[in-house]
């Protein structure tokens, strides 16, 4: 439950933060006039995102403070880890690519952009097929097992997976633009580049939880209390 | 309709990309599968209120069966648990979380902040249709072998989903799946209201000129956003642990003599989920009915709120509250006294920032010139009843006296006081006061009057007894509650006296459809500010509000939204986007 609390009070932070600067101590009955001031700038889709993903983000808190009440410490999920190693090697590299692409598209290198989308996209695909054969060791070995470890694997990177899944879908057509002539550059490549970070951070962290990772100890301590 | 473009000149971050609105081509895609936000709120407050009638009718077979117990045949355990689970979670979730924040804040939100539309119209649209979705698969569950789940609402496990709760099979899975889905739908559209209030304000509307409504749909956006995702896992959690045998709440179980599969659940954690989801639902809907309450009180009382800068700190600090209290709702689970101890005390202190709000509510009538209109009358009569469960929150809140009233009428009648009729009320004061911009017309007054008095002095006679019952002892969610030896022969004269109030409260919400339906034809015409009121959502060149809202350009906003009776001015209103006291053109 703490790692809940602390990402909210983390939200809280922020949100305080940034009502300080609204001038919220103002006396609007005293101050009728003209126009005091435009709202901020910046693209409604970026910060429309940013407020989907701290929903995403809080999701999969929950999850990892159920997982660190319902899963006796020490337990670990059941794949192996080698093959989880490998598929989080590929969503770094869609990651890193995916910030290539933004650097080449700002540049107007178009091919190095392409190239770019194309990496982030397979590496994707690549990270989504080794969590499926990573589900199909644990469905053949059954899920009923008390600990509920195996239950959890299935229902967190499923959900992950299905996120990733959407980002796909806008990844994909992100890519079809970039390889139809267009001279504007996309706005929503940096749409793509915030959500796999923010999922690959997520993704670190259950990462921690599910299997022993040099960061687990920090995620065991953050998810269960002593 | 007018197809407003945006001139650069005026074009905000949040505006319609490319400076042009959607523009619908077809009656299809203008009044179905519409991107207008006002086309969306409309048929987000038509379904929630159907559906609301289905859970009207659902009580009335819940009193049927408590006031008149075997009276029909039709209603046994299994029935009434139906019944009970269904009309809790539809009152909740699919008519007041819908009404207020998809039905008042799409229509509210870009009017009142001048805004032509939301900010993703699309996804706004989607966000009706999975909505739509949700209600539908929830409606089907009354259809399927063995009927909807009968687990209550809270839904807990590891009952809800072993043989011997009612809708077992099928309840129970459609109910889940309508949650996820609405939680999909939500999200949606709360994504849209968070930004547009954000970015898609007309020039010179600072937040601190927002009206108290945006700031309570705002921050209840807020919530949910943050709140849903806890139902979202434990609902899904608790579908996977019924349809593929884990065992995330469901510990070791013996049914009739068999060993069940699942083993090492917690049921607990289900609870922790729900709550964590369910506390802050009740300020999803409570905060919009404060910031409603607020602006009607407000302009039918013809003066500025009372400390409108308290009023709104007071919306965000119950806001963050609202998430540090859920586990109120679980001291007879069982827990370290310590946190017992620390639930306790955030929940007495959300009491502080609300009682401010009663207060200045009060101190805004205070020498107000006060008209008793018809949404006057459900604002004053929202202030009471929120003060009256409110009370009995402060006595729940308490450990020790929770723990005897714990499942008792007594929790019943309150939070039927302050989370189900007070924000009913709110939203038909809401209604019968838009209803005007909506359509044009005025709602008939006397039948609005009749429509208040018999609600609000009903719901008083229904819920008020309950509090009797509940320090009796006499428990919520049986069936039947003869042959218990605690309880006198005098509840059951008192309950069947509840239940015919009951029928005749539900009856008078005919006198509201009735008037809903008629109004639209032949109301009074409402002229474009019945109310002499100062928002934006009053002062737009046309009524009802044509696509875009605004005609040629946006409004600028010059002022607070409560400079009512200002000293010098030639009005005893002055609209938001009005620069000076005096009319361009009035006699000085």
């Amino acid at each position: 439950m703490s790692l809940v609390l602390l990402y909210l009070a983390g939200l809280g932070l922020l949100a305080g933060r940034w009502l300080l600067r609204q001038r919220l101590a103002a006396k609007p009955w005293l101050e009728a006039g003209p126009a005091v001031a435009l709202p901020p700038a910046g693209p409604p889709a970026r910060l429309g995102l940013a407020v989907f993903l701290a929903a995403v983000g809080l999701l999969f808190a929950l999850l990892t403070a159920a997982y660190a009440m319902r899963v006796p410490a020490g337990t670990r999920a059941l794949p192996d880890p080698r093959l989880v190693w490998l598929t989080t090697g590929l969503l770094v590299l869609a990651s890193l690519a995916l910030h290539l692409a933004g650097a080449a598209a700002r540049h107007g290198e178009r091919t190095a952009l392409r190239a770019a989308l194309l990496i982030a996209a397979a590496a994707t695909l690549g990270f989504l097929a080794g969590q499926g054969l990573a589900w199909r060791d644990l469905l053949a070995s059954g899920l009923a097992s008390p600990d509920a470890a195996g239950a959890f694997f299935i229902l967190i990177t499923g959900l992950h997976a299905l996120h990733l899944g959407g980002g796909l879908a806008g990844l994909g057509a992100v890519t079809a633009r970039a390889f139809r002539a267009g001279p504007d550059p996309d706005p929503r490549l940096a749409l793509c580049v915030l959500y796999w970070d923010v999922l690959l951070a997520i993704w670190l962290v259950l990462f921690g939880l599910l299997f022993r990772t040099p960061w687990s100890g920090l995620i065991d301590t953050l998810c269960r209390p002593a | 309709m007018a197809d407003a473009h945006l001139g650069t000149a005026d074009r905000l971050p949040g505006a319609i990309e490319e400076g042009e609105l959607y523009h619908p081509r077809s009656w299809i895609t203008r009044y179905v599968f519409s991107q207008d936000a006002k086309i969306i709120a409309i048929q987000y407050s038509s379904t929630a209120l159907a559906i609301g009638l289905v859970a009207l009718v659902l009580s009335w077979l819940i009193r049927l069966q408590l006031g008149f117990p075997g009276l029909v045949s039709f209603i046994g355990p299994s029935e009434y648990y139906q019944y009970i689970t269904m009309h809790g979670m539809i009152m909740v979730v699919y008519l007041l979380t819908a009404l207020f924040l998809g039905g008042f804040g799409n229509y509210l939100i870009p009017l009142m902040l001048g805004a032509r539309d939301m900010v993703f119209p699309y996804v706004n649209m989607l966000s009706y249709w999975i909505y739509l979705l949700a209600v539908l698969v929830l409606v089907a569950s009354f259809f399927v072998p063995g009927g909807p789940t009968g687990a209550g609402w809270t839904l807990y496990p590891p009952q809800a989903i072993l043989a011997g709760t009612p809708g077992r099979d099928w309840g129970i899975v459609l109910m889940l799946v309508s949650l996820i889905l609405f939680i999909i739908g939500f999200t949606m559209g709360g994504v849209n209201y968070v930004v547009t209030v954000l970015q898609a304000r007309a020039p010179g509307m600072t937040l601190m000129r927002m009206p108290l409504t945006i700031w309570g749909i705002f921050t209840a956006t807020v919530l949910a956003l943050l709140a849903f995702p806890a139902l979202f896992v434990g609902a899904l959690m608790m579908l996977l642990d019924r349809l593929i045998g884990t065992s995330f709440f469901m510990p070791a179980i013996i049914e009739a003599g068999q060993r069940l599969r699942h083993g090492g659940g917690s049921p607990i954690l289900f609870q922790h989920l729900f709550w964590f989801f369910g506390h802050p639902e009740v300020y999803i809907v409570a905060l919009p009915a404060f910031g409603i309450v607020s602006d009607l009180i407000s302009t039918h009382a013809r003066k500025n709120i009372f400390g409108y800068r308290m009023m709104v700190w007071a919306i965000v600090a119950i806001g963050a509250l609202s998430f540090v209290v859920w586990a109120h709702h679980m001291y007879v689970s069982g827990m370290n006294p310590y946190f017992g101890f620390f639930f306790a005390t955030t929940t007495l202190i959300i009491a502080i920032p609300t009682a401010i709000k009663v207060y200045n509510w009060v101190l805004t009538l205070w020498r107000g010139d006060i008209h008793l209109t018809v949404p006057m009358l459900f604002a004053i009569g929202f202030i009471v009843t929120f003060l009256n469960g409110g009370l009995t929150g402060l006595f729940l809140g308490n450990v020790v006296v929770d723990v005897p009233l714990s499942d008792t009428m007594f929790v019943v009648a309150h939070f039927h006081m302050v989370m189900g009729v007070a924000p009913i009320l709110v939203i038909f004061g809401g209604i019968y006061h838009w209803y005007p911009k909506v359509t044009g017309r005025m709602l008939d007054e006397r039948l609005g009057k009749l429509h208040f008095w018999v609600t609000f002095l009903g719901a008083y006679l229904i819920f008020f007894p309950m509090h009797y019952l509940g320090l009796l002892g006499v428990p919520r969610r049986y069936f039947e509650i003869e042959g218990l030896s605690f309880v006198p022969a005098s509840v059951s004269g008192l309950n069947a006296f509840i239940s015919v109030v009951a029928f005749v409260v539900g009856a008078a919400q005919i006198a509201f459809l009735v008037n809903l339906v008629h109004s639209l034809r032949h109301g009074a015409p409402a002229g474009p500010n019945p109310w002499r009121a100062t928002t934006l959502e009053w002062q737009t060149p046309e009524t009802p509000p044509a696509h875009g809202n605004w005609g040629a350009s946006l409004p600028v906003v010059y002022r607070w939204p409560y400079d009512y009776s200002v000293p010098g001015a030639d009005r005893d209103f002055v609209p938001q986007n009005q620069p000076g006291l005096t009319r361009a053109g009035a006699p000085a």
